[in-house]
């Protein structure tokens, strides 16, 4: 519609459902609006449109029942999954099982077995490594058997001398 | 075609990744094991202090089992059940030796926070030794040691694994090897790992 003429009842006639409905731009329903002020004809046609719409409105709510509604839905959702990408072709899941297959059987692979690229020289080093942590191991529960004995020997000892110095330095304690 | 192209590309990609990701598992592995001890925050340590410093885990484990079995085989046994051997030896001065001392006291008390059992805690007159288990199910999981020598050297040792202290100790003393001998030797030259 050119903005500048004024409209022609034709064209009246194809904008009055979105005029009525409110959906029309606030220029071009005010061109509508006086078209149809001015030509009876229009007048009539949008009344009578009015009163279809009061009509319809006025009409109560029927609920569809399913009979109607399951088969819409169904042929709805076929038509729905057509429209989706198709499945990956066979070759195409075989390859994607194989990378997973690959990828699990690598990762639940056991962590620990012996590695087969390990030097003789890094064995020797791990094995000198090995044996002078339990000789540090060694070291340490060695010293602590002998301070622990020291403990022992100076508490239960020693105590039994100094108990014996001390009742002869202190014979008045002994007597009750 | 391209879907071909793509899903060989990510094969190769994957193939390529699966090896490293594969030793940072094994690695992030035992460090959730409940026998392992986290002593990379030991902070008041210099890295030239470093005495001694042994890094076992569990492949390399795997295969010094395997290779001394006819060789020792009480000692292969041993190996077999363990998944980490760690010992950090650092030396010390006189000065720092009393927050030392506290440190591996913290240290104690928050490992038996954690579920450990201290077994051993001796507060000598020039030294200190702390050895705790980590006991799961009935049977160790775990092993940790730390030794405090006032006049010369603090060492924290974590055993992972099935370990029998006792075998430990038994085995380490028919080595025969004088670890302070060995801390002399490496630290008079560089790096730790140079061991006797």
């Amino acid at each position: 519609v050119k903005r500048s003429q004024p409209l022609t009842c034709a064209e009246v006639h194809a904008l009055l459902e979105p005029w009525m409905d409110g959906e029309l731009e606030a220029q071009a329903a005010r061109r509508v609006h006086l078209h149809v002020e001015s030509c009876p004809g229009c007048a009539d046609e949008a009344d009578a449109a009015r009163r279809v719409r009061e009509g319809l409105g006025a009409l109560p709510l029927l609920a569809c029942p399913d009979s109607v509604v399951q088969p819409v839905l169904r042929q709805a959702r076929r038509r729905l999954l057509r429209g989706l990408p198709r499945p990956a072709s066979t070759a195409l899941l075989a390859a994607a099982a194989t990378l997973l297959l690959v990828v699990g059987a690598l990762f639940l692979m056991p962590t620990s077995p012996p590695r087969p690229d390990a030097s003789p020289q890094e064995l020797a080093q791990a094995e000198q490594d090995a044996r002078l942590a339990m000789a540090y191991f060694a070291e340490i529960s060695r010293r602590a058997s002998l301070t622990l004995r020291d403990e022992v020997i100076a508490r239960h000892v020693s105590e039994v001398p100094m108990a014996t110095l001390d009742a002869l330095r202190n014979p008045a304690e002994e007597t009750p | 075609m391209k879907r071909w192209t793509a899903t060989l590309l990510s094969l190769f990609v994957v193939i390529l990744a699966v090896p490293a990701a594969g030793a940072q598992k094994a690695r992030e592995e035992i460090e959730h094991l409940p026998g392992y001890v986290d002593f990379t925050g030991l902070r008041f340590f210099e890295e030239e202090d470093l005495a001694i410093e042994v890094n076992l885990h569990g492949s390399l484990l795997g295969i010094l089992s395997q290779s001394l079995r006819e060789e020792d085989r009480e000692f292969s046994e041993l190996l077999a059940k363990l998944r980490s051997v760690r010992v950090n030896v650092f030396k010390l001065d006189a000065d720092e030796a009393s927050a030392v001392r506290d440190e591996t006291r913290n240290i104690t008390r928050a490992l038996v926070k954690e579920g450990w059992q201290a077994v051993v805690r001796i507060r000598g007159e020039e030294e200190s030794i702390q050895i705790l288990l980590r006991e799961v199910e009935g049977r160790i999981a775990g092993l940790v040691a730390m030794f405090v020598d006032d006049a010369e050297s603090v060492g924290f040792i974590n055993i992972v694994g099935e370990v029998d202290p006792g075998q430990v100790a038994r085995l380490g003393r028919a080595l025969d090897i004088d670890v302070l001998e060995a801390m002399d030797q490496t630290t008079g030259e560089e790096g730790a790992s140079d061991l006797p």
